[in-house]
């Protein structure tokens, strides 16, 4: 098969000199980290536009991406890695081997311009994604024209492999296509036709209705729907909610992580976070790619960790960036996480691997654990995860033998109907090995001095009742008032337990991002009053009555609190002028509450929420801007557990109380789907590097990189299935039909189908929202009916499907 | 997630002849790899799935700047962006595709990339094509059955196809030796230096004193292909372009007539009515700058 020939090829990469035989479709990139291990020459957009890959070949600079490695054959190759050897963080030595070209990445009126007449560097974060990389902001002629990495400051600065940060924030911030007024909806819902209206048009409209609303209804007619914060809106929108007495709130928690911050309190009183202030000897990362994702274990720590010898452990049904490094990829099924701990458990326990003093001492229920875990059998664990057994039994002893272990879950656990008893099973194993509280562990934070975001939303003051919308229901949600969509897409649909009438969505685009997007779109064609704050026109902006221009980050002065490292709490100061009309989201919502009569809890300029925030710190904003950023303490308090028994709770009492399994038991663990004849295929997706969630499809950069929504499927499927890689496949699942790109790769399981989340299209006419059932993978995805009983989560990943050719 | 390169056959030939016998006897998709910057991307995004790639590089004597007895130069198609961009023997005499090199996407795609591949990859903003569209510039394609010469004007034919047949491969440009009065420019507009042209223009002027005897203006990103404005080109044959207020009119005219020459689309990018008033911008900013230059050599 002349696809698969190999041919022989010598490479010289730092010094070391390499015999290989290689598939030709291998880029140098591809060998330099999966063979020769270097983790500071990265994958980012693959297609030579970031840099993230550059080497010197022969003594020139290029992208190894784009070189095929036959093409290196006798060359000399010089990485990043050997010229920064043993430095800890991003140095400018990188920079300059990602960035050679001084001033090719600034964003500018004409390749031809004079020198400007003002030009300024202000240090800021970015804040595209919760790695909130510190940046240092170049802004001449009143325009961002580039982000580049803060060296100066200490804090992490080595932006994400593909740059998208600095590619997408100037070209956001000056896009053509930007919202710049008001717009209220002309002829109907969703035709695309709008006429501009002032901002007191839009304003007295909006508080009209929604108190005509509360009048009529109830407080709880009116939704809010907010999506990940970048700065105060989220907090605003919540005190707003408070203050107007409705608990109808979605917010995304409820997939993603909530699950987890719950099975963290359950079992050792808190979350817990990895410490990146020390180095620790193992890492997992559990359905997380840090190297492009973060939001926890910096990429600048993997480096660490792995020059120091340390150890890699990924979970993942994708080799991705991450786990081509790690030790040990363990390629679960989609969903199978729950039995997955259970036989990693099984283990531990059984052969005695874990911390004794901890388990006998500062541990209840463990005699409970060890009996259930008789019953767990490593062979079905096999065949519910396709993990071999001596890759369950690898994992565990690797995990409870190296100290001091790091572990990080992302998105992934937290996206099924077990989320909540699979990272409890995921905490359980973190404390029983010892790794709570200890340097280079995963530790407890003690909070930076900052309100509490509860405190800022007013719960106190006007209790959120969410047990009006959630019954008794999902108890979790309940606590967090971070409600479901499903809950809310409900209550609209059927008027069950009440009717919503209104919504307003800031943050967010539901119609692609809540599961079930045929349901969604039936909910908010449904709803009376629906409006919709944003920077460019989405499929849920068409669906408006009333579309807000939405200024953004570095366009007003702002503070992010969330998520950060975990509890920090950063100055994003102004740096240019909104365009237009656009008006933060706060000033929209600070404005509209004073139309609402809630002027008493609210202010007369929205800025002066920044001062309250930071009251605790005896910083204003002004001299908080100064120093940029709080962080959280950790005082390594080994055996300090905030639980009822003051220890680790293994079985809690509290659970059962509450009526949940007190103890994750295989039967709650083992819930993945299986795959049928009518859908043999399992589907899941991840996180695209390219994009933000559903954003940025119409940002030029961005969609250079990726074009299209890719599927991707092992060859022997799309043989079974009779699919050409290239062309645009079905994809279908009893929720419904999209397609998608077809790409081929051998790294997944033949009965793995990964798709790409988050696809519309903005070049399609506004008439049909701008595509959104055409790729979109929240078309195939259920909103139910089985759900996490704790916390209203659904199976997101591994759901059943089948491809075929259109 | 990541997207690697699908699978592929690698053959490499070590002469023109074996690559164009290559070529000729594929029955499937097959590709020719030069520096790979365009062709691995698409391949990447799954848009592009040549099944067999012919990789030219070890070709001998195809990366070469020769100067040929009548003036001219001959540029092998493998040579790199980045020897283009260093080379005195192109600055001199023809500084627009210098130009050219040093605005196209960063020091990376510079030292991989190919004079030949981003012609052959025939985008409507290829760097090169505006300027030796100006330079009347021929191309040198190789097949089996012998070599012709192309004019560059000839060359694109639709956005990302060539006139070269299957078996033939692009294996030289020449640049004719221009008139002594000659001087040219390229100008791109986009919103980074290494980003794609939004508008591109390349202008060269053959001047008399102040005497404009002929006038090529090139356009690039405005169109399905780079094309010369011919109108605007003619409004300037015959015409003085001194430093009085006749001729600054007459400049700005050119430049309305090259952006009125111009059909670009909506994109991502850009709005064509943003496009056309680009090409207007860079058109008058390229005549300005052409004329200052004599002005300033004459002075000195």
């Amino acid at each position: 098969m002349k696809l698969a020939t190999k041919h022989k090829v010598r490479l010289k990469v730092n010094g070391e000199t390499r015999d290989m035989e290689v598939a030709p479709s291998r880029t140098l990139l591809d060998v330099l980290i999966e063979d020769f291990r270097l983790a500071k020459t990265k994958e980012g957009c693959s297609i030579g536009e970031c840099g993230a890959c550059t080497v010197s070949m022969d003594g020139k600079l290029v992208c190894s991406c784009l070189v095929p490695v036959l093409d290196a054959d006798g060359k000399r190759i010089v990485t990043m890695e050997q010229l920064t050897a043993g430095e800890a963080g991003f140095s400018s030595l990188r920079e300059a081997f990602i960035h050679p070209d001084e001033g090719a990445r600034r964003a500018r009126n004409s390749a031809c311009a004079p020198g400007t007449s003002s030009a300024s560097e202000i240090y800021t974060f970015c804040h595209v994604c919760a790695g909130h990389c510190s940046m240092k902001a170049i802004v001449e002629d009143g325009k961002v024209v580039d982000l580049e990495p803060d060296m100066e400051s200490g804090l992490f600065a080595e932006q994400c492999a593909l740059n998208k940060g600095r590619f997408t924030i100037p070209e956001v911030l000056g896009h053509k296509d930007r919202l710049l007024y008001p717009q209220k909806r002309v002829g109907a819902r969703g035709e695309g036709r709008w006429q501009r209206i002032s901002w007191d048009e839009a304003l007295d409209t909006i508080a009209a209705k929604f108190n005509t609303l509360k009048r009529d209804f109830g407080p709880e007619s009116v939704a809010f729907g907010l999506g990940e914060p970048k700065g105060m809106e989220f907090a605003f929108a919540q005190r707003l909610a408070s203050a107007f007495g409705t608990p109808s709130v979605v917010t995304p928690a409820w997939c993603c992580g909530n699950a987890k911050a719950m099975a963290g309190a359950f079992t050792y009183g808190t979350r817990v976070v990895c410490d990146d202030d020390h180095l620790p000897a193992l890492f997992v990362a559990w359905g997380a790619n840090v190297n492009h994702t973060t939001g926890g274990f910096r990429r600048e720590t993997v480096e660490r960790l792995l020059e120091a010898g340390g150890k890699l452990i990924v979970v993942d049904p994708q080799k991705t960036d991450t786990a081509r490094l790690a030790d040990l990829w363990i390629r679960l099924k989609p969903g199978s996480d729950g039995a997955l701990i259970a036989g990693v458990l099984k283990v531990i326990v059984e052969e005695e691997l874990f911390d004794r003093d901890t388990v006998l001492n500062w541990s209840v229920g463990f005699d409970k654990l060890r009996e259930h875990l008789v019953t767990v059998s490593l062979d079905e664990v096999e065949r519910q995860t396709w993990v071999p057994r001596r890759q369950v039994e690898r994992f565990a002893r690797l995990y409870a033998t190296t100290k001091p272990a790091a572990m990080q879950t992302g998105n992934a656990p937290d996206q099924l109907v077990n989320s909540f008893q699979t990272t409890r099973a995921i905490s359980i194993m973190r404390a029983i090995c010892g790794n709570i509280n200890i340097p280079g562990g995963d530790v407890t934070l003690t909070r930076a001095p900052y309100m509490r975001p509860g405190s800022f939303f007013l719960l106190s003051k006007y209790p959120r009742n969410s047990g009006k919308i959630l019954g008794d229901k999902f108890k979790f949600t309940q606590r967090s008032a971070l409600v479901p969509s499903h809950v809310l897409t409900k209550a609209i649909l059927e008027e069950d337990p009440y009717p919503v009438k209104a919504a307003m969505f800031i943050l967010t685009n539901p119609l692609v991002s809540w599961p079930d997007s045929r349901e969604t779109h039936r909910a908010l064609m449904k709803l009376d009053f629906t409006v919709v704050s944003e920077l460019f026109m989405t499929p849920t902006a068409a669906l408006a009555d009333i579309v807000l221009p939405a200024a953004w980050c570095m366009e007003h002065e702002e503070l992010g609190y969330w998520p950060g490292w975990y509890e920090e709490i950063r100055a994003h100061p102004k740096l240019v002028d909104a365009p237009g009309e656009c008006w933060a989201d706060t000033k929209i919502i600070n404005e509209l509450a004073k139309r609402l009569g809630l002027e008493a809890d609210f202010w007369k300029d929205d800025d002066e929420a920044l001062d309250l925030m930071l009251k605790p710190s005896g910083m204003s904003y002004q001299q908080f801007k100064q120093k940029r950023t709080l962080r959280p303490g950790k005082e390594y308090r080994r055996h300090v557990y905030g639980t009822p028994s003051g220890k680790i709770e293994i079985h809690s009492e509290r659970l059962e109380k509450m009526g949940y399994a007190p103890m994750p038991l295989w039967q709650d663990l083992n819930m993945a789907a299986q795959p049928s004849d009518e859908f043999p295929l399992l589907l899941t997706n991840a996180k695209e590097e390219a994009y933000m969630l559903s954003g940025f499809k119409n940002v030029a950069s961005l969609r250079t990189i990726r074009p299209d929504p890719i599927v991707e499927l092992h060859p022997d499927a799309a043989a079974r299935f009779a699919v050409q890689e290239g062309q645009w496949v079905a994809i279908e699942t009893r929720g419904g039909r999209i397609k998608q790109r077809l790409s081929l790769n051998r790294n997944l399981d033949p009965r793995v189908v990964v798709a790409t989340f988050g696809w519309w299209y903005p070049e399609q006419p506004a008439s049909s929202a701008y595509g959104w059932t055409d790729s979109n993978i929240n078309m195939l995805t259920p909103s139910g009916p089985d759900y996490d009983p704790s916390t209203g989560g659904i199976t997101l990943r591994g759901i059943p499907c089948r491809v075929f050719a259109t | 997630m990541l997207l690697g390169l699908p699978e592929f056959e690698w053959l490499e030939p070590d002469s023109v002849a074996e690559a164009c016998a290559l070529l000729a006897g594929s029955a499937e998709e097959t590709a020719v790899l030069a520096g790979g910057t365009d062709l691995l991307t698409r391949m990447k995004q799954r848009r592009a799935l040549p099944r067999r790639l012919i990789n030219i590089k070890k070709i001998p004597g195809l990366d070469r700047i020769v100067q040929d007895e009548s003036g001219g130069l001959r540029i092998g198609a493998l040579t790199t962006i980045s020897a283009i961009e260093a080379s005195h023997l192109i600055g001199r005499a023809f500084p627009a595709p210098q130009q050219a090199a040093a605005v196209l996407g960063t020091a990376q795609i510079r030292n991989t990339g190919t004079l030949g591949g981003n012609l052959a990859n025939a985008s409507p903003s290829a760097e090169f094509a505006p300027p030796l569209l100006t330079l009347g510039a021929s191309l040198r394609c190789s097949g089996s059955a012998g070599e012709r010469l192309v004019p560059m004007e000839q060359f694109i034919v639709a956005p990302g196809k060539t006139v070269l047949a299957k078996d033939e491969l692009l294996t030289e440009v020449r640049l004719p030796a221009q008139p002594a009065g000659a001087r040219g420019i390229y100008l791109k507009h986009s919103l980074r230096r290494m980003d794609v042209a939004i508008a591109s223009a390349a202008l060269l002027l053959i001047l008399e004193g102040d005497l404009c005897t002929e006038a090529r203006i090139a356009l690039g990103a405005v169109a399905p292909v780079p094309f010369r404005a011919k109108q605007a080109e003619a409004m300037l044959t015959g015409q003085r372009l001194g430093g009085d207020a006749r001729a600054r009119e007459l400049l700005e005219a050119v430049a309305q007539m090259a952006a009125a020459e111009s059909f670009p689309i909506d994109d991502l990018r850009a709005y064509g009515a943003y496009r056309k008033k680009l090409i207007a911008m860079l058109v008058g900013k390229g005549l300005l700058s052409l004329l200052d230059r004599g002005t300033r050599r004459a002075a000195a």
